[in-house]
């Protein structure tokens, strides 16, 4: 369907595109923001004044404990979960209510404060891997429901266990709850408190922040958008969704520590599933995805809607709620956060954003002020060749293209061919997609997968880069059997893929789809911290990517949105993101399909330069003049089985190949 | 436990399992045609249950039953189109108009009636104003998840606003109530859940019959399968869609209508019924009226008989045994998550579930 679509993809919009926006990519403002420390220094004024003039009143205290400081902690939990990583998570309150509990008992026990909160992130933990563990694997509502029942499963348990117990009274009530004490300070008033829990929300939304800007941030995008893509460039999806669900729900037992110290109590009416909605709402108010906007004024946004609702709106502040949450969905759906920056962009100030900061220094350190970056225009003629061609015999040169550890055998008479397939079949349900398909392939060459619709060729492709499991028969890259292994870790043995309907990370820009395919990356950790090195690895990360859009005729268009792309401009940067990890083996499904022909002369020169800076390719294509360009050998299939195979000016004389394609009378429709 | 027992165990288990079927048709009916799960399902039922309600035992002008049922079964089915203009649509001049409207009701509750003098003309300039505008909704499954959500949130606290009490529980009159107990021998149940088993048996073979005998269950099914090939075989796939709104917003209140009696409600209980019916939907299959309607049936029968079980567990011991009766949502909920995660496609779903 997409390909349908999109094969009228009219000329002049490519134009269009390079003609329009010529605009500097570089604001000589943008320097002094680029520490961006001080906005966190504002913040902190902001919310140290708050505590000063509310003064000794109780209520603003509360307010801003409870709602803001308590709040922020969650959200920022919700916002890498769901904004980031989309995952519509309702169990939060679960977790809410497990660090409660185990908090508050363990500071009844007598345990100091900073033990209870470990305790409370535990317990979290161990309540995320139950839950996580088994229901990652399903997305959007299915998930929703998955930790929709786990959180009723926990405040159920709470409503019941105390009456199976036995405990007296029947409910499960913890009372006296100690303040934390830190050395000398005894955290008793609320202002003493709201410092304290200030002090935790500062860094954690922080710390949810650099999630974003951060590659670990850019790879849990990517699963949003697109998983098996993702795990197309080595990004293990599983660990990578587990890992944000688990920060997640650390945030939230932590959050419940403080909840549980603040009210030197725990009652179980305090957990409830509207609770839960509540927090929702709050980041949907404050912005989803909006990295500091989200947590920091949907924590505001909340303050404000309890004070409001509890002073006109005494019997219906849950209608204010609900009808608040509506209105943001109907007008303003990605919150404050999205008008701030929507705003922002229409003056002109969309530098703020570190987003683009990053493509603004990646452009200033390659291009020099006088940058001009019109003379890559990708509608000159798609990639240009000769770009892509210096810039393949320049990694190739400095060793990064991967290379395959071949067995050494000082006797091996022959080395083993890249890649292997043996006797693989693969059926759906009754049709046998790939039929006992072998074939070699040789290093340096471009092979070409050929014959009609539904002959399985893009099927044997999933198969060779792990998306399907084969039914029977083995792949081999190299001499190694990687039949068992699974997708990412294929793409980080080196094999790189692109997808028939093209697979982008639609919501990243054209720069962050190939950032976020940079093999190389620090521990999640030093990332998160977002340490000097871990930034300067960054803005490597960014030049690297520019490098290549340049070589790829796309650097005009790093910071468009790749959904924003044309169809042309969006196979090229595929292509583009596929290459840039320098993969022994390059699978290319159908990359004239849906071409006007100038871009597929384009295409054909981007091939074959790669094949020349000694990338290895595996193409799946029907057109024929493609093939005779590119191909130097090709293995011809029908209703997944292997017809034929050779030199293409030999392979497409064979009867049986034309009888396949032009249709002898048993097969014709 | 007696045969008597056990035989009134039976009927319960039935009735409560049949009642449960239409609640997750509804669901299923509005998954197949627009790929949403309907997060305010309960919420239709308990809203057109209270309608009935206020229309039928009001002190001023009882209605009787079948004419309040039938005009709490259209108000209903506005509102769940309404839902799908809001939710689904995003339609900002309805979502715009119902947001005045509710504020000037909240406001008129403590300040008096004239607010609506401001609130009602300004709802309709404000719908018109907008009627034009359409701002790009959150998108993807994340929109109507949130939205559907939201909906719910608002349509139970509006009727929390309106009726006045969130916690009373309202014995809602049912058309069989005053049914005696039929007696077989030594075994007696009770006539009520018969009659309502029976006349929810009949409803769900309706919609069944709609479903599969009907020129619309057609259309729904060839929308289910393919919108866009549809609408270009002449199908209205928005009126089939909306179709399928009321459809499921009907068999929702006639499930109220039914279970009600038999339980009490409050304006709070719709997120349980919410929860119940996507529960079934899911463990029989969700894309499949009839599979939903078997989970329905499984469901219901497992609450009922796993209570009746941890009952009687819990009596063996004797004097001061642990109640194991309060366990029976946790145990059913973790049945439902481990059905999700094996079986996604639900329990006689055939192919596997899209997984949105």
């Amino acid at each position: 369907m997409a390909a349908t679509s999109t094969d009228t993809t009219p000329e002049p919009e490519d134009t269009k595109a390079a003609e329009g926006r010529r605009r500097p990519l570089v604001e000589p403002s943008e320097f002094l923001l680029h520490r961006r420390w001080p906005l966190g220094l504002v913040l902190v004024a902001a919310c140290a004044s708050y505590a000063l003039f509310t003064r000794d009143n109780p209520y603003y205290l509360r307010l801003g404990i409870q709602y803001g400081c308590i709040y922020a902690v969650v959200l920022a939990r919700l916002n890498v979960l769901t904004g980031a990583n989309g995952q519509v998570s309702q169990g939060l309150i679960a977790f809410v209510t497990i660090g409660a509990y185990t908090a508050g008992w363990a500071g009844v026990a007598g345990m100091p404060w900073i033990l209870t909160a470990l305790i409370a992130v535990f317990f979290a933990l161990v309540g995320g891997v139950l839950i996580g563990a088994p229901s990652l694997r399903l997305r959007g509502a299915y998930l929703a429901l998955a930790t929709l029942a786990f959180a009723l499963i926990v405040l159920e348990l709470l409503e019941a266990m105390p009456r199976v117990l036995g405990v007296p009274g029947g409910s499960a009530v913890v009372l006296d709850v100690p303040r934390p004490v830190i050395g000398p300070l005894a955290l008793g008033s609320n202002r003493g408190y709201f410092l304290f829990t200030l002090a935790i929300a500062v860094p954690v939304v922080a710390l949810s922040r650099n999630f974003f800007w951060s590659q670990t941030g850019r790879q849990l995008v990517a699963i949003r958008d697109d998983e098996a893509a993702a795990a197309s460039i080595g990004i293990a999806v599983f660990p990578a969704k587990l890992g944000a669900f688990l920060f997640s729900a650390g945030c939230a037992g932590l959050g419940g520590a403080m909840f549980a110290a603040f009210n030197e109590a725990v009652f179980p009416e305090d957990f409830t599933v509207v609770e839960s909605l509540r927090y929702v709402v709050a980041l949907i108010i404050g912005g989803l995805a909006a990295p500091v906007a989200g947590p920091v004024l949907g924590a505001a946004a909340m303050i404000l809607l309890v004070y409001v609702g509890q002073r006109w709106f005494q019997d219906d502040q849950a209608l204010l709620t609900g009808l608040v949450f509506l209105g943001f969905l109907a007008f303003a759906p990605m919150g404050v956060g999205g008008l701030l920056r929507r705003g922002a962009e229409a003056v002109g100030l969309a530098w703020i954003y570190p987003g683009n900061t990053l493509v603004a220094v990646a452009a200033r350190r390659k291009m020099g002020p006088e940058g001009d970056l019109g003379s890559l225009r990708p509608s000159d003629a798609g990639a240009d060749s000769r770009a892509v061609v210096r810039f393949g015999t320049e990694m190739t040169g400095h060793g990064h293209l991967q290379s395959i550890d071949h067995p050494a055998g000082p006797v091996l008479a022959e080395e083993p061919p890249l890649l292997e397939c043996v006797g693989v079949s693969k059926a759906y349900g009754g049709v046998r997609a790939v039929d006992d398909l072998s074939f070699d392939l040789r290093e340096g060459s471009i092979h070409v997968l050929m014959g009609p619709n539904g002959s399985g060729k893009s099927t044997a492709l999933d198969v060779i880069s792990g998306l399907v499991p084969p039914d029977s028969g083995r792949v081999h890259l190299a001499g190694r059997d990687i039949t068992d292994l699974p997708a990412h870790a294929r793409a980080r043995l080196g094999i790189g893929r692109t997808f028939q309907e093209i697979r982008l990370f639609h919501s990243l820009t054209a720069l962050e789809n190939c950032m976020v395919a940079n093999a190389s990356q620090r521990r999640t950790l030093v990332q998160l911290a977002r340490l000097p090195r871990a930034r300067r690895e960054d803005e490597a990360h960014a030049e690297d990517a520019l490098t290549i859009l340049e070589a790829w005729g796309l650097g005009e268009f790093a910071d468009r949105p790749a959904g924003a792309l044309s169809y042309g401009q969006r196979k090229m940067l595929e292509l583009a993101r596929a290459a840039s990890r320098h993969p022994s083996l390059l699978l290319v499904d159908e990359p004239a399909a849906g071409l006007n022909p100038r871009w597929v002369g384009a295409m054909v020169d981007a091939l074959s330069a790669l094949r020349d800076a000694g990338f290895t390719l595996l193409v799946v294509e029907h057109h024929q003049d493609v093939i005779a360009d590119l191909a130097d050998t090709v293995t011809v299939l029908d209703q997944g089985r292997k017809i034929a195979e050779g030199p293409p000016q030999h392979v497409q004389r064979l009867p049986e190949v034309i009888e396949v394609y032009l249709g002898a009378p048993e097969v014709s429709p | 436990m007696r045969v008597a027992d056990l035989a009134q165990i039976l009927v319960q288990m039935v009735t409560q399992g049949v009642i449960y079927a239409l609640l997750a048709m509804g669901i299923a009916i509005v998954y197949r045609t627009s790929r949403v799960l309907n997060f305010a399902h309960g919420e239709l039922m308990v809203v057109g249950v209270f309608v009935f309600y206020v229309l039928d035992t009001n002190p001023i002008r009882p209605l009787p039953y079948p004419v309040a049922a039938a005009v709490a079964i259209g108000v209903t089915i506005a509102i769940g189109m309404v839902l799908h203009l809001v939710a689904v649509e995003s339609a900002s001049w309805v979502t715009a108009a119902i947001i005045i409207v509710l504020v000037t009701a909240a406001l008129a509750g403590r300040s008096g009636p004239a607010v609506w003098i401001l609130g009602a003309p300004a709802a309709a300039v404000a719908a018109w104003a907008l009627r034009r505008t359409s701002v790009r909704g959150l998108g993807g499954s994340l929109g109507w998840i949130l939205g559907t959500i939201a909906f719910a949130v608002v349509l139970q606290e509006g009727l929390v606003a309106l009726i006045g009490s969130s916690e009373d529980q309202q014995l809602i009159p049912g058309l069989f109530s005053s049914f005696g107990t039929i007696r077989l021998g030594s075994v007696v149940i009770a006539g009520e859940y018969v009659a309502t088993a029976a006349c929810a048996i009949v409803v769900v073979i309706g919609l069944d019959v709609i479903e599969s005998r009907t020129r619309f269950g057609r259309a729904m099914k060839a929308v289910a399968a393919n919108k866009e090939a549809s609408a270009l075989m002449g199908i209205d796939v928005r009126r089939v869609v909306y179709g399928a709104f009321a459809l499921a917003a009907a068999s929702a209140v006639v499930a109220g209508l039914l279970v009600t009696p038999l339980t009490f409600a409050k304006p709070t209980s719709g997120p349980t019924f919410t929860i119940i019916a996507l529960t079934a939907a899911l463990l029989g299959g969700i894309d499949s009226v009839r599979g939903a309607a078997l989970g329905g049936l499984v469901l219901g029968a497992l609450e009922i008989g796993l209570g009746r079980l941890l009952d009687e567990i819990s009596r063996l011991g004797g004097e001061g045994a642990v109640p194991l009766l309060s366990l029976r949502n946790a145990i059913v909920m973790s049945l439902l998550i481990a059905l999700l995660v094996l079986r996604p496609q639900g329990l006689f779903g055939g192919r596997a579930v899209e997984k949105v």
